[in-house]
């Protein structure tokens, strides 16, 4: 009987601690700490940030040590600008910074607006993907796009040509102003916008400026793009008040990336002496660097670019003035006042507030104004937040005139140039290999010394 | 603490001395009349026994209650003695030629006689692991098992280590094998051990040696089939000690040890701070805070004798200039100091005819040889069974510990202590006059006096080692309780019933800052609390019966489940309001995060043994398992393996004077597995807490922020479509024994294929998605595992034993999914290691130098090898073969051993060196500064008819640093930061004096014999004392990411100690 007893207790037990297989299961596979699904609202903040984010992360950062803004002082910002730029130098922005970060998000939203019924989502989704893998696209040349973001339907999307991803950008940007335009309401807007806060005439303003930057990366090209740039920039924003600005913050957590650079990785970039001379009677040097060349200082809150709470236009009035003057200047047109007001936008936009310092600067700046000048002018605007125009502009119209480093390492180039591209990040030649290795035979082998499509 | 484990040990003593015994004493003879020395002799069933001295005498005393003891001798026949029925000295005769059965635990828990098993286990010597002296049980392992190797990934206290039974099969699950602890499948994960951080421990480190009773290491799929996935890497079974019925067995353990560094990078004395500046070395001194070290020579400087924050002599000024006090050449490495560790263990066992115990307390700390540096483990145990009735036993052990200590930031880090330290120029004094201990806490070494700003060569760009061990904290603090009952209940004397419940539940806090750094660090404090909880219950039946006379049957069936719940919390914040003040309440800006992992297993096995007379085993086990980690619908899998071992010598009636044992085996198995821990939630996409970041070089945005929160899409496409993996093994084994034992052979060959393994396989990023989940992929694994073991000489007075362990093993990575060529394990975007298709496992994965079609260099026009923009594999940091060699001898009472280590082959990336000859500091870029060389390759001298390139042997001379040039006509600068990964890639071949030791019995003294001690053994030890090898870092057992599935990295890694400690151990 007592023998029974532990028997049967033992079995209840046993049998009972070890009852079922699979209870419990489907909880236990569910993630608790992340959602399948997130309202537009949630979605929207991440792609404003990461695209103004991306102005002063290490792409542009290479933009600013080639266009000898930016001095190499250690490290891998010394090699950068020796041209020592193998694949894996901007893979991480090509992965994160690029395709699965921002171009993704913009991608998720915009099917979601669609299918909610939220427009005006999807046309800031657009507008910000248009503008993104434009910049992309004048680093890189041919890009994914027609077949890229299907997931598991394309694992090796091909490389659309440059001409056609200039083209997608012109559509992308085409449909947002179009869908903003004809919205009657507010086009399902509830939050989110970090920027307008839901004013959709500003994004179609930000849209146009937009269209005239990219038109005008094609203009070497085509021609009858310098119109339609005139025409867009003039429909684009009036004043500085109307940029597409993003607030950086002061908590640590949230601020521009390159304060963050100077932050936490000292010692290793500097300002450049030779854009400082160019700078020196320019009242707006102080504001990018002080007495010991440095592009940041933690106690120094003048240094507008650098400071943690920076205010980064995505799209500006500076840049649309410029733009303005140089299609003039292009047109054969006299462009003073135009260049004029580029300058000046400048001056406001970066806080130089010495009225008679600005009005000598800019009596000198414009005493001949020709299409060289005024890049050469947009050269020392752009600083801090348009590393890319700056070079986009230098490539397509050698101005200003700058002088190959010697010590360039030219093992990424046929002979030694200042680079007019980066290399895809290498994860495509381990991923994608087929498509990168056709896209580099499509564009002369693709190293640092070729130029992309537009700037040929 | 000390007080309590005095107490602990003085209560131990006092039990001992209150109970009677029995003395018996005797000789020992062979059949010739010559003494055995060394034979054991046990109190049958207990723990208790001795070994016979050089002349084959013996004295021990016999507990009351017990009356048979029992003697043995590898070689001999083993006899048993009713003492009872005895009296005065024992004389007694031991046959030669029968061999000792070993008996090993299997899987289950599961006792089984080593001759009847068909694949291939190790057992290891308690004694063995004690006498590493090696605080991690994984360490302890080093070299002593065929089939497994041990990497550490440093000399710092508490440091990972890394085992892999037979190689590594998985790219993204864990390959390190199961833990089991009396029957309880614990945790060995490590959390942390990124490029940059501190060096963390893997969990079994918590496992306390002096506990162990017994360790068996089971290789492949049929030994470990019984605990289905979770033993897919082999497992390692370890029984701790239980008592036994009779009188308390009290040993009290006691060691010291003393740590130094065994092995730095080489440096440079001869070059000052400096830069290469318009054709001269220019002294830039620590006020430029600029970081090279292209001075000009130490020779060429004196000082000037001016009060200054960087040297106590004054500045650095041209020779002739000063006060003509010339330039020192400082030595860092003054830094490290002695360490030191000790360990105090007591317990005691014994127990009543139905009640048994083990008690056990042990401490063990480590003060490591960077100040500051420690680690701390106090481990508690009870062992209890008691019998109810005479067929139901039920018992309980519980195993308290804590452990952790103060962890040195390492790596890939600025504040780092060997990247502070190895980058420092030979000019500069980080102690400021004062060396280890003393310039360590002495903030004068690392504060300027000035202005209250951090004492570097770089104004704090990198952290002074001094201010970093004061000023960047980081503590873990585990409480861990490893608790099971369990109950066994004879229905009949052939079947039974068992039931073990068990659980392992640790919380780890950690804790650690960045100070502030003024003018540079804003301060940061983190606070990171993981709490782990394994439940693990098996309910089982046992079969054993001998069918006929000839054919015994033993079988088992049971249940198993496993729920696992990780949790990790962790707030990061940054902006310290106040210096010196390591709170999470001093932070101005504040990140909070949390993982959840859980995950439930389900297993039905059974296994069964069928054995033939003495010469036929065959072994059948079917395992089937379910898992949370799987999508629904398919979620299970099968495992099962059968061997078949045939004693030969048996079978064949074979009995010379030659062989004495021959035993073949073969075995099969297919496991089934999950893919692991990494892809709980593999399934679905989901959305998680945005960043903003793809810079590289920086931390990003964190949401919240700007007043609101945001989400984003995960960057890995979740895979419905997931199904299990599986890995199939063959074996084949001989086990060999001659010349009446003295020469032993086991030697094994196993080929194993791990196919649709889960993979996180990377994705054009162009996808949307940067990895994706799949089935894919196949690693295959083969080698031999070939253990001997002789007894060259066996003379009265002399004895040699030798045990020798070779592993060789070939690991390649066959196919990865289509279009996807690498996987990256662990590393860094320049140099990484990686799965690569068609290559040995953990390439080493970079930049490398051009090559034209017969794998020369490619040298450019200036006389330099060109590098190539695309990386490719570049180095195998697999080894070639490890071999152990164990030699003890015994001369007298005197045991001597000797644990030689060879390691042939298998590459590190020393990115530690690459970066040193960047800056100038290392003893190459020293030496050859002023060389002009020819580098080995082929130039470009035309091209043919079709426009490919012509190559001629290279002949262009180059100076490898041109005054005249700048950075780019310095060879190891032109590359860019520390250079290209092929200039760092080394052999990391090595031949090591792993352990060596002299132990001694104590003669009894007066006063312990009053006590009525029994004996005393004092075992000096010594630790990796010599080392031999062309690797130019630190010792290269190392590892930069610990226990991850990377391996090969070296960067700026801690260096590794050698260690010299006495033991004494007393039982009584």
């Amino acid at each position: 009987m007592k023998k029974n007893k532990f028997l049967i207790l033992f079995l209840l037990l046993g049998l009972g601690i070890n009852q079922s297989c699979t209870d419990g299961f489907e909880e236990a596979n569910t993630d608790p700490t992340s959602l399948t699904d997130v309202e537009l609202n949630l979605q929207l903040p991440e792609i404003l940030a990461s695209s103004a984010f991306n102005a002063g992360a290490n792409q542009n950062r290479i933009a600013g040590l080639v266009m000898q803004q930016f001095f190499g002082l250690d490290a891998q910002q010394e090699a950068y600008m020796r041209y020592v730029l193998p694949e894996n130098t901007v893979d991480n922005y090509w992965q994160l910074g690029l395709y699965s970060g921002v171009l993704r998000s913009c991608t998720v939203i915009s099917d979601k607006a669609a299918e909610t019924n939220a427009p005006f989502y999807g046309a800031v989704a657009d507008i910000v993907l248009a503008n993104q893998l434009g910049i992309a696209t004048s680093f890189f040349g041919d890009m994914p796009f027609s077949e890229a973001f299907q997931g598991v339907d394309v694992l090796q999307p091909r490389y659309d040509s440059q001409e056609s991803i200039y083209a997608s950008v012109q559509s992308l940007l085409d449909g947002a102003i179009s869908t903003l335009s004809g919205l009657t309401d507010s086009g399902g807007y509830f939050g989110g916008d970090l920027i307008y806060d839901g004013d959709s005439d500003l994004w179609i303003k930000t849209a146009r400026g937009l269209k005239a930057r990219f038109l005008l990366h094609t203009v070497k090209r085509d021609p009858s793009a310098a119109q339609a740039a005139m025409t867009n920039a003039s429909q684009s924003y009036a004043s500085n008040a109307e940029n597409c600005s993003f607030a950086f913050g002061l908590a640590a957590t949230d601020n521009y990336s390159l304060a963050q650079f100077g932050l936490q990785r000292p010692g290793t970039l500097g300002f450049n002496s030779g854009f400082a001379d160019m700078l020196a009677d320019d009242p707006r040097l102080p504001f990018y660097t002080d007495a010991n060349l440095d592009f940041f200082d933690a106690a120094n809150a003048n240094l507008v670019w650098a400071k943690n709470d920076a205010v980064i236009p995505l799209m500006s009035h500076v840049e649309v003035a410029f733009i303005m003057a140089e299609l003039t200047a292009l047109g054969g047109g006299d462009a003073t006042a135009q260049l004029e007001t580029a300058i000046r936008s400048s001056m406001e936009l970066v806080g130089v507030t010495d009225q008679d310092a600005i009005t000598a600067y800019v009596t000198s700046a414009t005493a001949n104004v020709t299409a060289s000048t005024v890049v050469e002018e947009a050269y020392k605007a752009y600083y801090g937040f348009n590393f890319h125009e700056t070079w986009s502009n230098w490539r397509r119209t050698g101005s200003p005139a700058l002088t190959v480093r010697p010590d360039g390492s030219s093992d990424f180039m046929s002979s030694l140039v200042i680079p007019q591209r980066l290399f895809y990040g290498d994860s495509e030649s381990t991923t994608n290999s087929a498509n990168v290795e056709a896209a580099q035979a499509a564009q002369g082998g693709g190293l640092l010394d070729v130029p992309v499509w537009a700037f040929q | 603490m000390k007080k309590v484990f005095l107490l602990f040990t003085l209560f131990f003593a006092c039990i001992a001395v209150s109970f009677g015994q029995k003395s018996v004493n005797g000789v020992i003879v062979d059949n010739d009349g010559l003494p055995v020395i060394g034979a054991n002799v046990l109190v049958k069933g207990t723990t208790i026994g001795t070994i016979t001295d050089i002349d084959g005498s013996f004295s021990l005393d016999v507990p009351q209650g017990s009356n048979t003891i029992v003697v043995s001798y590898t070689g001999f026949s083993t006899q048993e003695i009713d003492v009872m029925s005895t009296s005065g000295p024992l004389n007694l005769t031991l046959e030669q030629g029968e061999l000792l059965d070993e008996v090993v635990v299997t899987a289950g828990g599961l006792e089984r006689n080593k001759s009847r098993l068909g694949y291939a286990i190790q057992n290891v010597d308690p004694d063995d692991l004690l006498a590493s002296k090696e605080t991690n049980i994984v360490d302890a392992l080093n070299s002593k098992v065929a089939g497994v190797t041990v990497v550490s990934s440093s000399g710092s206290p508490g440091a990972s280590s890394n085992i892999r039974i037979r190689g590594s099969v998985s790219i993204n699950g864990s390959n390190s094998p199961l833990f089991v602890i009396d029957g309880i499948p614990i945790d060995n994960t490590s959390v942390g051990n990124g490029v940059d951080g501190v060096d963390n421990s893997n969990r079994a480190i918590d496992i306390n040696p002096n506990d162990i009773a017994d360790l068996t290491v089971l290789k492949g799929p049929s030994a470990t089939a019984l605990y289905g996935v979770r033993a897919a890497n082999g497992a390692i079974i370890i029984t701790t000690k239980r008592g036994q019925a009779g009188k308390p067995q009290v040993t009290i353990t006691s060691s010291y040890s003393i740590d130094q560094a065994n092995k730095f990078p080489e440096r440079q004395s001869e070059w000052a701070q400096g830069a290469l500046s318009g054709g001269e070395y220019i002294y830039r001194g620590p006020e430029t805070a600029e970081g090279d070290s292209w001075g000009p020579r130490l020779s060429e400087l004196e000082y000037d004798g001016q009060p200054s924050d960087f040297d106590v002599k004054g500045n650095l000024v041209p020779i002739g200039s000063g006060n003509g006090v010339p330039a020192e050449a400082y030595d860092p490495y003054t830094f490290f100091v002695n360490g030191n560790s000790y360990n105090l263990g007591a317990s005691v066992a014994g127990g009543s005819d139905n009640f048994r115990y083990f008690i056990s307390a042990d401490q063990t700390k480590n003060n490591g040889i960077v100040p500051t540096s420690s680690f701390e483990r106090n481990s508690f145990r009870i062992n209890v069974d008691t019998d109810i009735s005479d067929r139901l036993t039920v018992g309980m052990n519980m195993n308290y510990v804590q452990s952790g200590g103060n962890r040195i930031q390492r790596g890939s880090n600025l504040q780092g202590v060997m990247l502070g330290l190895l980058r420092n120029p030979a000019s500069f004094d980080i102690g400021n006059g004062l060396e280890g201990n003393e310039a360590a806490d002495d903030p004068t070494t690392y504060i300027r006096e000035s202005d209250g700003g951090q004492r570097s060569y770089r104004s704090g760009i990198y952290d002074n080692p001094y201010w970093t061990v004061n000023k960047n904290p980081s503590t873990d603090d585990v409480n861990r309780v490893i608790g099971s009952t369990f109950a066994n209940y004879g229905i009949t004397d052939n079947l039974s019933l068992g039931l073990r419940i068990g659980v392992d539940n640790y919380t780890d806090r950690r804790n650690g800052a960045i100070d502030i750094n003024p003018g540079r660090g804003v301060g940061s404090v983190f606070q990171y609390t993981i709490t782990n909880r394994d439940i693990n219950s098996d309910f089982f039946l046992n079969y054993d019966n001998y069918i006929t006379d000839d054919l015994n049957v033993t079988a088992t069936l049971g249940l198993n489940n496993y729920d696992h719940r990780y949790i990790a919390q962790f707030t990061d914040g940054t902006t310290l309001a106040a210096p010196n003040f390591y709170h999470i309440s001093n932070a101005t800006d504040l990140i909070s995060s949390e993982d959840v992992l859980t995950k439930k297993l389900s297993g039905v096995y059974a296994t069964t043994d069928f054995g033939y007379r003495n010469f036929a085993l065959l072994n059948l086990t079917v395992r089937n398992d379910w898992s949370s980690i799987l999508p629904t619908d398919n979620n299970t899998f099968l495992s099962y393996s059968a061997s078949l071992g045939l004693v030969v010598t048996e079978f064949l009636n074979i009995d010379n004077n030659i062989l004495d044992y021959a035993k073949l085996r073969a075995s099969y198995g297919k496991v089934g597995n999950d893919g692991g821990d990494a892809f709980i939630y593999a399934s679905t996409n989901t959305f998680a807490q945005a960043v903003s970041g793809g810079d590289g070089f920086i931390d990003g945005v964190f949401f919240p922020a700007y007043g609101t929160n945001a989400f984003e899409r995960s960057t890995q496409l979740g895979n419905a479509a997931l199904r299990p993996e599986k890995t199939t093994t063959y074996e084949y084994g001989a086990e060999l024994k001659f010349l009446r034992g003295r020469l032993g052979a086991d030697i094994n060959y196993f080929t194993s294929r791990s196919e649709d393994q889960i993979i996180a396989v990377n994705l054009s990023a162009a996808t949307g998605f940067t990895s994706s989940v799949q089935n894919a992929g196949t690693i295959t694994n083969k080698g031999w595992e070939i253990t001997l073991s002789g007894t060259p000489v066996r003379k009265k007075n002399f004895e040699w034993d030798v045990d020798v362990n070779f592993t060789q093993i070939e690991n390649v990575v066959e196919e990865l999914t289509e279009g996807v060529e690498e996987i990256f394990l662990a590393g860094f975007t320049s140099t990484s290691v990686r799965a690569v298709a068609g290559s040995p496992f953990s390439a080493i994965y970079g930049t490398g130098f051009q090559r034209n079609d017969d794998g020369r260099v490619i040298v450019g026009a200036d006389g330099f090898p060109l590098s190539d923009p695309t990386p490719r594999p570049l180095g195998d940091p697999n080894p070639d073969f490890i071999l152990g060699i164990n030699n003890s001898f015994r001369i007298g009472s005197v045991r001597i051993g000797a644990l030689l280590d060879v390691r042939q082959g298998g590459d590190v990336w020393c990115g530690t060196c690459g970066i040193m000859d960047f800056f100038g500091t290392s003893r190459v870029s020293g030496d050859q500064r002023e060389d002009v060389v020819v580098f080995d390759g082929v130039k470009e001298v035309g091209s043919d008819v079709e426009g490919n390139p012509i190559y001629a042997e290279n002949d262009l001379a180059v100076a490898l640093a041109d005054t005249n040039g700048a950075e780019g006509n310095i060879y190891w600068r032109r590359y860019g930061f520390g250079g290209i990964g092929e200039m760092s890639i080394y052999d990391a071949s090595w031949i090591r004096l792993r352990q060596v030791s002299v132990g001694f019995i104590v003669p009894k003294i007066a006063l312990l014999e009053n006590l009525n001690f029994g004996d005393a053994e004092i075992t000096l030890t010594g630790r990796n004392l010599w080392l031999n090898t062309d690797y130019p870092g630190v010792d290269p057992e190392t590892n930069l990411t610990g226990a991850s599935n990377g391996f090969g990295l070296d960067y700026f890694n801690m260096p590794n100690t050698k260690s010299y400690t006495a033991t004494l151990k007393l039982t009584f």
